[in-house]
């Protein structure tokens, strides 16, 4: 461990960086990764070049099956690339590179909420004492689980423990968070509360996001740009500059003309993409 | 345990005193509960009682452990390392569905009568079950709590403490239900042939000698016996698994 580095973590640690110039937080240089099923070689991503900005917050859409999720796994370290590389640029090597919020429910049922948010934090021997409670305090409070800290998992909503998990992600103060389809298997009520959270918690700790979805609306609510995938062998079809300023409000957003036109570009993109993926079957 | 529990035992217990009282059953092979009963208080001020239960028990609990604590590990280890799984599984599948009772005599043949007969037999059952029921465990962990750990770069060692343990204790204590009624069949069927002393040996001796009042007490013992043990089981289950409350993952 370097010693310079101080032990605290506090909340806005890491300022913001967005220039361009600065060097991107990820890079991913012509990936291809290739499964063999049934003795077949199928190709799952194509030649993908993209980056994430320092402090960004990506949205990544595209047909069911085009290997976003393959993708994401990759940025996580749980699958590697067949060729072409990935990286992630490593500012503090003691904190976690990466924090995924799965799609399906992946909170430990042995585990307290609590012990589920302080997981990271305590098997990577960076608790600090209260300085660790403050943070994971300030999530749970966000998150609305300060109340049930000594539930077990069986004990809540399916909404809830998917709080839980954005929670355990952000309390392990990753420098960059996965999110695959976070949202995908809530209603709307708690889909709509959780956006706003996400979006508040990104803003206040400045850290790079990568946010798998297929909601057009939410990759514009929440994305600095979106990325279009092509049907399978996933490419990067085109990256697309969310210019709305923030704190956004869907509603609001939605009355705007500009709205209509990215979602309308956004749309184009993917329709046609969605009808290739549904050819091939 | 709720009222309506004890119905069914109390009916039976009336109608059988009401049969046996009538004489309407031969009350040389099914004696009254009263009888039964009476037999028990006396033989409760005995010293051989105690000596019996005693013995019984320490022979089941020693065996038990000797038995549940390898298997666990067995059963984790294969769970774990394919390498592991592709060695041992071949082996547990073929000696698991021979009856471990049919190894009794080569088992006295090596320990002779003494107590570590007793315990290899009950162990040998504990074993496999236990081997078993922990791999099953570790296999039925969701594969996402290890992508978590991984994900996050959480050492190996603490990966198995902290996901693969826990999430095989379920299979732990499945194993640990079923090993308690296996390993009181083994320890019974052990003790009617190859013992001097023990529950198993005072039933099998009272029938030698017709003294059937005392082989229902023997009976009687067993079967609390089995019940207090299964009731423990479920108790450390409950305490050491407050997350599978209410029902499981």
């Amino acid at each position: 461990m370097p010693a310079e580095a101080s032990r605290t973590i506090p909340l806005d640690a890491t300022a913001r960086m967005t220039s361009p110039t600065a060097a991107p937080k990820v890079s991913i240089r012509d990936v291809c990764r290739t499964f063999s099923v049934n003795r077949q070689v199928f190709h799952a991503l194509a030649d993908i070049n993209l980056e994430i900005r320092a402090g960004e917050f990506l949205c990544l859409v595209g047909p069911s099956g085009c290997g976003k999720s393959t993708l994401l796994r990759m940025l996580g370290g749980l699958d590697q690339p067949s060729s072409g590389t990935v990286s992630v640029r490593v500012e503090d090597s003691r904190r976690p590179t990466s924090a995924i919020v799965f799609q399906q429910e992946s909170v430990f049922p042995w585990l307290t909420v609590e012990r589920n948010a302080t997981y990271a934090v305590r098997m990577l021997g960076l608790w600090n004492g209260a300085e660790s409670q403050r943070r994971v305090d300030y999530f749970l409070e966000r998150c609305g689980l300060s109340k049930f800290r000594d539930f077990y998992p069986h004990q809540l909503s399916g909404g809830m423990k998917q709080r839980l998990s954005i929670v355990r992600a952000f309390s392990a103060h990753p420098e960059l968070l996965l999110m695959d389809e976070p949202f995908a298997a809530l209603d709307e009520q708690n889909k709509l509360l959780l956006q706003q959270e996400v979006d508040r918690l990104w803003e206040d700790n400045k850290i790079s996001v990568l946010f798998i979805t297929h909601s057009l609306d939410e990759a514009i609510l929440l994305g600095d740009r979106v990325a279009v995938m092509s049907a399978a062998p996933g490419r990067i079809k085109e990256t697309i500059d969310i210019p709305f300023e923030r704190p956004r409000n869907l509603l609001t957003l939605k009355s705007t003309p500009e709205f209509g036109q990215l979602y309308g570009r956004l749309w184009d993109l993917l329709g046609e993409e969605v009808m290739a993926a549904r050819k091939d079957r | 345990m709720k009222y309506q529990s004890w119905i069914s035992p109390v009916i039976v217990l009336v109608v059988w005193q009401a049969v046996a009282s009538l004489g309407l059953v031969e009350t040389r092979f099914f004696p009254a509960p009263s009888a039964i009963f009476a037999k028990f208080a006396e033989m409760v001020m005995t010293e051989q009682f105690w000596l019996d239960l005693r013995v019984s028990v320490v022979r089941l609990m020693v065996g038990f452990v000797i038995g549940a604590v390898p298997g666990a590990a067995v059963g984790l280890l294969m769970g774990l390392s394919p390498l592991a799984e592709r060695m041992i599984s071949p082996l547990i599948s073929m000696l698991y569905p021979l009856p471990k009772i049919a190894l009794l005599p080569l088992i006295m043949l090596i320990f002779g009568l003494s107590e570590a007969s007793k315990y290899a037999i009950v162990a040998i059952g504990v074993f496999f079950i236990m081997a078993i029921n922990t791999y099953g465990g570790v296999q039925n962990i969701n594969k996402i709590y290890f992508d978590v750990a991984k994900n996050l770069k959480i050492p190996g060692w603490k990966v198995y403490l902290t996901v693969a343990l826990p999430g095989a204790l379920p299979g732990i204590f499945t194993g640990l239900r079923l090993a308690t009624g296996v390993a009181l069949i083994l320890l019974v069927s052990a003790e009617f042939v190859g013992a001097t002393e023990g529950l198993g040996f005072r039933i099998w001796w009272s029938w030698t000698v017709f003294w059937v009042e005392q082989m229902y007490v023997g009976l009687v013992i067993i079967a609390l016996l089995g019940f207090t043990f299964a009731s423990l089981v479920g108790l450390c289950e409950r305490t050491f698994l407050p997350w599978r409350r209410g029902g499981g993952n």
